[in-house]
């Protein structure tokens, strides 16, 4: 969550558990950004146009599996969903809503 | 850092950040003579609710213990209260006086005119902010001090800056043995489950997932469309919100990480132990406010990521945006930034640290905009119509 010397912060990750990050500015297809994530840089490439307040995943997930931010369960993916692709209501749906 | 703030200490062992003396109008008619007192009177604040007369059972309980809640919230030095008759005035001031508060009251019928009520009014109001501003403030440890935490205008910035900034203050302050209340029942819809996990005891969780199920029935019964059907709304989503749980979760954040002590009804007072709890309440600002206020909150934290200019009139509201456009437009409706952690690499735990400062700042009389300003309202919660 920590920014490096002063750089601006691109993406936001608010728990370590996470696997997606909030895009602090629109990103652009074919965009790769470095990320701090538990301890690890993560280099993620944007597989699209993702909005300023959009998610984005940070590691693949596949049909079914959980959609985690703020280390808590946001929804199931229901689609396969790559790292770098725009994590939104066309591919995750409430955790209820889905069977896995 | 600092454990103590500067406080008045109550009879009652309770402390406030304010000594102001409340001007309460028990009933609907008399809110406008009320209004003209407090006008006249520097050192009183007035609380008014636009209902008051032929509410019954629930609905009359909670109205009488939001207005008897706000005039014992410890920020109140004493207590003037204007109504049409005698009873209706007592029906206000009888618990007041029972706590051992200072309190008056103007009974229009018993006056006979508006310009008289309005004058002896004031003529008390002025005999009780002169006996009040005798007290002076002292050094009061930060486990006194009952934090309410509020959003409103909520945007993409909410879940990521200003809530989970105010979170990290709020444990700053129950790390001293503080208390923080959460309200606005509709707002955790979606997360109930996870918030539940958290509570100190099974029957803490049942009571907290008890309440959602009433806002739930209830809103069914007003006309409501389905809660959880209908939100994310559609602005929430453009903003890149994906399910209720995530939209709530953000919510949720601003009450920090501790576990949940207990669930209040609207406008009821933590009884005693310190910690975090939940207080069910409607999600419009000023009822929530109103809630936390008569639950003795003296003070309330209200993130806002698109604006939002209301305040509480008895506990003096922080304001506190994280969204870097909103601060850049209107700078002077914000006691707090913490835009930064967006645009400018500041951490979670340095706006947290902020926000705690800029609230003990507040606890020892600092002001914040809206007080300034006077941008105040309460509003009790209304479970039925008036016959």
């Amino acid at each position: 969550m920590s920014s490096k010397g002063g750089e601006v912060r691109v993406l936001m990750i608010m728990h370590p558990a996470d696997n997606v990050a909030v895009c602090l500015r629109p990103l652009e297809a074919g965009e790769i950004i470095q990320v701090m994530h538990a301890g690890k840089t993560l280099s993620i490439e944007a597989r699209g146009a993702v909005p300023l307040g959009h998610k984005v995943a940070l590691s693949q997930v596949a049909r079914g599996q959980k959609v985690i931010k703020y280390g808590e369960t946001i929804g199931r993916a229901l689609k396969d969903i790559a790292a770098g692709e725009h994590v939104h209501d066309h591919n995750i749906a409430d955790y209820e809503g889905v069977t896995p | 850092m600092t454990r103590e703030f500067a406080g008045y200490l109550r009879k009652d062992g309770r402390a406030g950040i304010r000594n102001e003396v409340a001007v309460i109008s028990a009933i609907d008619s008399l809110n406008p003579v009320a209004a003209k007192i407090a006008d006249l009177v520097r050192g009183s604040v007035l609380v008014t609710d636009l209902f008051g007369r032929k509410m019954g059972g629930k609905n009359h309980a909670i109205r009488i213990r939001s207005l008897t809640g706000m005039a014992m919230n410890p920020n109140v030095g004493a207590v003037l209260v204007v109504s049409l008759h005698m009873p209706s005035a007592l029906s206000v001031a009888g618990p007041i006086a029972e706590s051992g508060k200072d309190v008056e009251i103007v009974a229009f019928q018993d006056v006979g005119s508006t310009l008289k009520a309005i004058e002896q009014g004031a003529r008390l109001a002025v005999k009780l902010v002169k006996a009040c501003s005798t007290q002076r403030r002292q050094a009061v440890p930060l486990a006194c001090l009952t934090l309410g935490v509020e959003c409103g205008g909520s945007d993409f910035s909410s879940g990521i800056s200003g809530n989970p900034a105010i979170g990290r203050a709020a444990d700053l302050l129950l790390d001293q043995g503080g208390t923080v209340i959460l309200s606005e029942t509709p707002e955790i819809m979606g997360a109930e489950h996870i918030l539940a996990r958290r509570a100190v005891s099974r029957e803490v969780g049942d009571k907290l997932l008890q309440c959602v199920r009433e806002m739930e029935m209830l809103a069914k019964a007003t006309g409501f469309e389905d809660v959880r059907a209908s939100n994310p709304s559609a602005d929430n989503r453009k903003g890149g919100l994906s399910t209720l749980a995530e939209k709530s979760l953000g919510a949720v954040l601003k009450a920090g990480s501790k576990p949940l002590q207990g669930v209040l009804d609207f406008a009821e007072r933590p009884p005693g132990v310190p910690g975090f709890y939940f207080m069910t309440t409607p999600a419009p600002a000023c009822e929530s406010m109103t809630g936390l206020a008569a639950g003795g909150a003296q003070v309330i934290v209200f993130n806002t990521g698109l604006g939002n200019p209301i305040a509480n009139p008895i506990a003096p509201t922080i304001k506190v945006t994280g969204n870097p456009f909103t601060y850049a437009q209107c700078p002077d409706d914000f006691d707090v930034s913490v835009s930064d952690i967006i645009s400018g690499g500041m951490t979670l735990e340095a706006g947290g640290e902020r926000i705690f400062r800029e609230m003990l700042d507040v606890a020892s009389g600092k002001k914040t905009y809206s007080e300034i300003l006077g941008i105040t309202q309460s509003t009790i919660q209304v479970l039925g119509p008036s016959v």
